[in-house]
């Protein structure tokens, strides 16, 4: 192979190029952890919260890529031959797939204690998942100039025309939207209307006259608390309540059709390097003061029992675990939507994007 | 220079340029003018004064760490475009060879090729060779897509270059290195001035190459920029933003006073 | 690498020992080093997208055999794949052509103005290249915002031209607008350095003879201009019609560009074969156009030449 010969010449010469103006930095010796967290508020949390005492009580350092689900899952698989995560965040729905494809391994309770306190409904596809940080999903509002919205049939009316922000078919929330539209085109329950998603689409493209435009970022839910539109969704209560409690006007919309669960997992990445810092790391981040800071930040409830929670922020928190059932929040069957993931990404950007 | 601009159609240049020039400036003072702005969320007429952002932004250790590394990145990347370049554009002008004008359109081609495929045909080359330097490789690429930048002045400067003066430095008995050095080099300078400016600036704000061949670890500027746009609404974005405008009007500034930007006119 | 680049450097020097031809052959080999280069980072990885494009891919992610044509197949029968070319070509080409009419005008100003004028363009021209687009296009993400806290809607209303404020933000208009301030000095520059090339007295003498402004423009400054101005064009077009952040920034859902679903093919679904069956039909397109383009132009040079 002449061109690997060429290429290493050619790199060699580069990095000679590099080498001296970088000044090595002063952790270059310490042991790397690579994790993947979510491109979102409750990453920002994760990395500037988290990690950095994680770094000093482990003596490593911390480096992370920030994604959604689907494109952490495209990380894993594309260091497939060569593991260079430890820990992977990604919601429930990822966990199936990422498991079937044997990009993770399974949680042992031996390395990471805190998985006994964890409820076991949180515990996903066998202990290969464990979800850190519940949300409700739903679309939102700014209660001062979007109100009597009570059901999802009302954000297809024509008065929203250009006021609707949706959300990017690269997360998680689009199915839901899409189970949505189904639910309303068939009149069955979110429960029923799952497995009917192919009947949908019709329902769902007339929703496109009221998009404004599809959002890519948690940033943006705040352009409906400036009134550059109306509703948006379907978006995670961790999104949209840290917000509301400093006085931002916004709100989910309480709708008759009942809302989501949105649980934030992680996973620890099959032949990782440092598969030990790893569970260190999936253990601190259950560990109950852990997951308190974070609810607290995020208003999204934890998984584990026995936090008692101050009144405002417990409001806003599906917690302890029971209190999910109680408000009928509703987590899809992940094993049967998953295969048709990429499928539907295509359909939902034909619909939306064109 | 003759030929000046008179009469209606005079007006009508200076005020279209007047506008362009409105144009131009525009995005860039709004997003200056919010970053003082002491509100929760980017709005305008920007509300109050604060200076609590910049104080925000350069604490921020990512964003410090990529400007430190777009700035090496840039440099090394022009330093490398002109090793390639302007031997390869002294033998686009003084060669002469078959294939010589198919030779030119093949080193100038990235120029044309979109950025973002060949980042994308980057990466996956990159990756199944295990290359796992972000550094190596964003060097590589930005080079791929500046160098035919500093071919490009270097041939119209070499063009333009009057041959006999060498010759006659070659008569006189100078040396070829000394030819090279007094006569040649200082010719080409413009060219090469306005090259490696080029090759600087479209290796600091470059994105599409960047976001294939970046990782956690090292993320140039545009990428940070992007991703705290992604995650943040507050007026931190536009401080970050205001800190990389006024190092450009900065740099501008200087080289103008070194070289002369008219010379970057070359391109 | 290094070494290869000085040693050919040197070779320029042989003027007396050889004959020209087998000088100017020497001084070929000087292109060698970028060339090869080039070959390994550019040429090379660009036939091996092409390869990947006819590759397929199992259930477990793993790309290899066998070929398939399927990926050419289902960009030809998905519509969403026809659309956004469209999108794409059409925002490409329209900011080609806006940035083709805006730029006379300040080339011109440029090279006819007092040096101290020339300056002042030359720094407002280069100087915003250096600031990142991801800058420039939030800058008119604040501009254009479509209610009345956006600055030209506000300015607007305030100054009562409109009543209700307008929709621009999340259109192609804005991914236009976007494009062209970024992209705008690639096609000021090289048109600028054009038109310094030419001979003032030619306009002068068209001028004396009683030739109207617009028609010593059309009959002697834009056909002299024509190599500038194929050079921005196929500089312009190339870049707007691969540009990612543009669109990501201010387009709407009608100005998804092809540079955001290869994007979403290779970080989010993770499909390296589509992901390149898109890529290789956008490097088409584009080398089409620019090659079109550049017919039509230099074919219109010679013509006006020859008349």
């Amino acid at each position: 192979m002449t061109i690997d010969r060429r290429t290493l010449i050619a790199s060699a010469a580069a990095s000679a190029m590099v080498m001296p103006t970088i000044i090595s930095r002063a952790y270059a010796q310490e042991k790397q952890l690579h994790i993947g967290v979510y491109n979102s508020a409750l990453g920002k949390l994760v990395q500037k919260e988290i990690i950095p005492a994680f770094e000093k009580e482990h003596k490593c350092r911390v480096f992370t890529i920030e994604g959604a689900t689907l494109s952490n899952i495209a990380a894993l698989r594309a260091t497939r031959s060569t593991p260079k995560f430890s820990v992977m965040m990604m919601d429930d729905v990822g966990v199936p797939q990422a498991k079937q494809e044997e990009l993770i391994d399974k949680l042992d309770p031996a390395k990471i204690p805190n998985l006994a306190k964890v409820y076991k409904r949180f515990l996903f596809e066998d202990s290969y998942g464990v979800g850190f940080n519940i949300s409700s999903a739903g679309m939102f509002i700014n209660p001062q100039k979007t109100t009597g919205l009570t059901s999802y049939e009302q954000i297809f009316d024509p008065k929203y025309r250009k006021r609707i922000l949706l959300n990017t078919p690269k997360n998680t929330q689009s199915v839901l939207m899409l189970i949505v539209a189904t639910a309303l085109a068939t009149g069955k329950p979110l429960k029923e209307a799952q497995y009917l998603i192919d009947q949908g689409w019709d329902k769902l493209a007339q929703l496109k006259p009221n998009v404004l435009t599809i959002y890519d970022s948690e940033a943006l839910v705040l352009m409906v608390a400036q009134g550059q539109a109306d509703i948006g969704g379907i978006d995670y209560s961790k999104s949209i309540y840290p917000h509301a409690a400093k006085g931002v006007p916004l709100d989910m919309a309480p709708l008759k059709e009942g809302s989501f669960t949105g649980i934030n997992s992680m996973t620890l990445v099959k032949n990782a390097p440092e598969p030990e810092l790893g569970a260190a790391f999936i253990n601190r981040m259950l560990d109950p003061a852990v997951l308190e800071m974070l609810s607290s930040q995020t208003f999204g409830a934890p998984s584990v029992a026995g936090i008692n929670f101050k009144p405002e922020v417990a409001k806003y928190l599906a917690y302890p675990d029971t209190k999910m059932d109680e408000m009928g929040l509703f987590t899809p069957d992940w094993n049967f939507i998953i295969p048709k993931r990429a499928a539907l990404l295509e359909r939902y950007n034909q619909v939306f994007s064109s | 220079m003759s030929g000046r601009l008179e009469g209606v159609g005079a007006w009508v240049l200076y005020c279209v340029t007047a506008a362009m020039m409105i144009f131009i400036l525009a995005p860039l003072l709004v997003v200056m003018s919010v970053s003082v702005s002491d509100s929760y969320f980017v709005t305008f007429p920007p509300q109050g004064f604060t200076l609590s952002w910049y104080a925000k932004v350069l604490q921020d250790r990512d964003f410090l760490d990529a400007l430190q590394l777009s700035a090496v990145l840039a440099f090394s990347t022009t330093m490398g475009s002109l090793l390639l370049g302007v031997p390869a554009a002294f033998a686009l002008v003084r060669g002469s060879f078959l294939g010589q004008s198919f030779l030119k359109s093949l080193v100038l081609s990235p120029l044309v090729f979109p950025a973002l495929v060949t980042g994308l045909a980057l990466l996956q080359l990159l990756s199944s060779f295990g290359s796992g330097d972000a550094r190596v490789n964003l060097l590589i690429g930005h080079i791929v897509v500046t160098a035919p930048y500093v071919v490009r002045t270097v041939v119209s400067s070499l063009q333009l270059m009057d041959i006999n003066l060498e010759e006659a430095a070659r008569t006189l008995g100078a040396s070829r290195m000394k030819t090279f050095w007094r006569v040649t080099l200082p010719q080409i300078a413009p060219g090469v001035a306005a090259g490696s400016l080029f090759a600087f600036m479209v290796s600091f704000d470059n994105y599409p190459i960047s976001m294939w061949l970046a990782n956690s670890e090292y993320s140039p500027v545009p990428l940070v920029l992007m991703r705290q746009l992604v995650n943040v609404f507050d007026p931190s974005v536009p401080a970050m933003s205001t800190i990389i405008i006024l190092l450009a009007v900065v740099g501008v500034l200087i080289l103008e006073r070194l070289v002369g930007l008219r010379r970057a006119v070359a391109i | 690498m290094t070494d290869v680049a000085q040693t050919t450097a040197q070779a320029p020097g042989d003027l007396d020992e050889r004959s020209p031809w087998r000088l100017s052959l020497s001084v070929g080999f000087l292109a060698l080093p970028m060339l090869a280069f080039l070959s390994i980072f550019f040429f090379y990885p660009a036939a091996n997208l092409l390869f990947y494009s006819f590759l397929s891919q199992d259930a477990k992610g793993i790309i290899g055999r066998p070929f398939t044509l399927s990926h050419y197949v289902h960009i030809a029968e998905v519509d969403l794949y026809l659309k956004v070319f469209w999108n794409t070509l059409q925002i490409a080409f329209i900011t080609s052509i806006a940035a083709i009419v805006m730029a006379y005008p300040v080339a011109i100003t440029m090279v006819k103005s007092k040096p101290i004028v020339n300056r002042v363009i030359s720094l407002i021209v280069i100087a915003p290249l250096i600031v990142s687009v991801v800058v420039r296009a939030y800058g008119w993400q604040l501009i254009l915002v479509n209610t009345p806290t956006g600055l030209l809607n506000w300015l607007l209303l305030t100054l009562r031209i409109i009543n209700e404020p307008l929709e621009l933000l999340y259109t192609k208009t804005a991914v236009v607008i976007g494009s062209l301030h970024v992209f705008f000095p690639m096609m000021v520059l090289p048109l600028a350095s054009a038109l310094g090339k030419i001979d003032p007295n030619l306009e002068d003498a068209a001028r004396m003879l009683g030739a109207p402004w617009w028609k010593v423009f059309a009959r002697v400054t834009l056909p002299l201009s024509i190599p500038g101005l194929v050079a921005g064009f196929t500089l312009v077009f190339s870049l707007t019609a691969g540009s990612f952040v543009i669109p990501v920034l201010l387009g709407g859902t009608s100005s998804t560009m092809l540079g955001n679903l290869i994007e979403q093919q290779i970080f989010v679904v993770y499909d390296w074969p589509f992901g390149a069956t898109i890529a290789v039909v956008l490097v088409i397109v584009v080398f089409a156009i620019n090659a079109l383009s550049m017919r039509i132009l230099e074919g219109r040079r010679f013509r006006r030449i020859a008349s």
